[in-house]
């Protein structure tokens, strides 16, 4: 554990989370986008916050700071959102594949949120942008974090819902994912 | 590093990532109210701001298109770069149809380096558009009218996209 953590064990936990330790990085090509974005994180006490205007700066931010969490518009020159995910989740140079990805977009159709979450995001967010929005989808990385998947053509969080319980059709792992207990875990 | 790993089945592993957001958050549950509050009023501020800031923005734009059309010299640079502005946070603001708008302009100017005059039709429709849109302060999909409207806005872009470009644009085989 390093200093900035938190010794979970003996605070009450009914407390609402307190999001002010992340560090986040904020990427859109608009920079009226990027000031709602940190105004936004900035009223939730979220302060530590590091802004690229593209993919290609992201990448070099991440790679020279310690960063928590990447909010990403998906639509940005010369390196796009995808890419930025891709980098993030495969590259050789990435500094930490299992890097939380929030995308916000104006793309809202099924097949663009398939190709984002085939990318590696966590979470998807559709404009306009709510701070409410964007704030349970923080709150839900850190409350229910999703177990990564690595298979032949994907590597990212799992997709499935969190607990499977919403999940009905044919399962084509051939067997149902139990739900995550404490300690049980396997080891590679 | 070892990870944290469980073999699923043939080919597929389900891998716990080693660090954690609970690990930098601490304990709590749930959004903070209070917070909330803060942010939704952060935003409200900023929408005012935002209808003044984005009214320059479309003045802006009909100036320098004159300016082109009076000049002959059009710079669609100058133009993409408004339009794609205008469409960047319209949604975020509840003008989605200013970000439709600026979208489709952003399409037909990046598609041209001179040109027709259905394009400058176009061009004016879509400028004139958003002046309406925000002076009268339509906010959503604008009812039934802003939907024709953005149908129509669409349909006309569509159709210049569709057709060959201008000559100086072919390409040289």
């Amino acid at each position: 554990m390093t200093g900035n953590e938190h010794a979970i064990s003996n605070l009450p936990d009914d407390r609402p989370l307190d999001l002010s330790p992340l560090r986040l990085l904020v990427v859109d090509d608009n920079r009226h986008m990027r000031q709602l974005v940190t105004a936004i994180l900035d009223a939730l006490e979220m302060r530590n916050v590091h802004q690229a205007c593209d993919g290609a700066e992201a990448c070099g931010i991440l790679q020279a700071h310690d960063v928590d969490l990447v909010i990403t518009d998906w639509l940005m020159d010369p390196v796009c959102g995808i890419e930025l995910v891709k980098w993030i989740r495969t590259a050789d140079d990435s500094p930490d594949p299992f890097l939380p990805v929030i995308m916000i977009s104006s793309y809202s159709t099924p097949d663009r949120v398939v190709e984002a979450r085939s990318a590696g995001i966590n979470e998807f967010l559709v404009k306009p942008l709510s701070p409410r929005s964007l704030y349970q989808r923080i709150a839900n990385l850190v409350e229910r974090p999703r177990p990564f998947i690595r298979s032949k053509n994907y590597f990212g969080p799992c997709r499935r819902d969190n607990d499977g319980s919403g999940f009905r059709g044919r399962e084509r792992r051939g067997q149902p994912v139990a739900p995550r207990a404490a300690g049980r875990r396997g080891t590679a | 590093m070892q990870l944290d790993a469980a073999s699923l089945s043939d080919g597929v592993v389900q891998i716990f990532p080693p660090k954690t957001l609970r690990a930098r958050v601490g304990p709590g549950t749930g959004l903070n109210p209070r917070l909330l509050a803060n942010a939704e009023a952060t935003v409200n501020a900023l929408q005012t701001a935002y209808e003044q800031r984005i009214a320059n923005d479309i003045a802006a734009l009909s100036a320098r298109f004159d300016a082109m059309r009076r000049t002959g010299r059009f710079d669609h640079q100058q133009i993409y770069l408004i339009a794609h502005e205008i469409k960047g946070e319209g949604g975020s603001y509840d003008y989605p149809l200013l970000s439709a708008f600026g979208h489709a302009l952003c399409l037909l100017v990046r598609s041209r380096d001179r040109l027709t005059a259905e394009d400058v039709d176009t061009i004016e429709a879509h400028i004139a558009a958003m002046r309406a849109v925000i002076k009268g302060q339509v906010r959503g999909e604008g009812g039934v009218v802003g939907r024709e409207l953005a149908a129509n806005l669409e349909a006309m872009v569509a159709r210049a996209l569709e057709e060959a470009p201008p000559p100086r644009l072919r390409k040289r085989t």
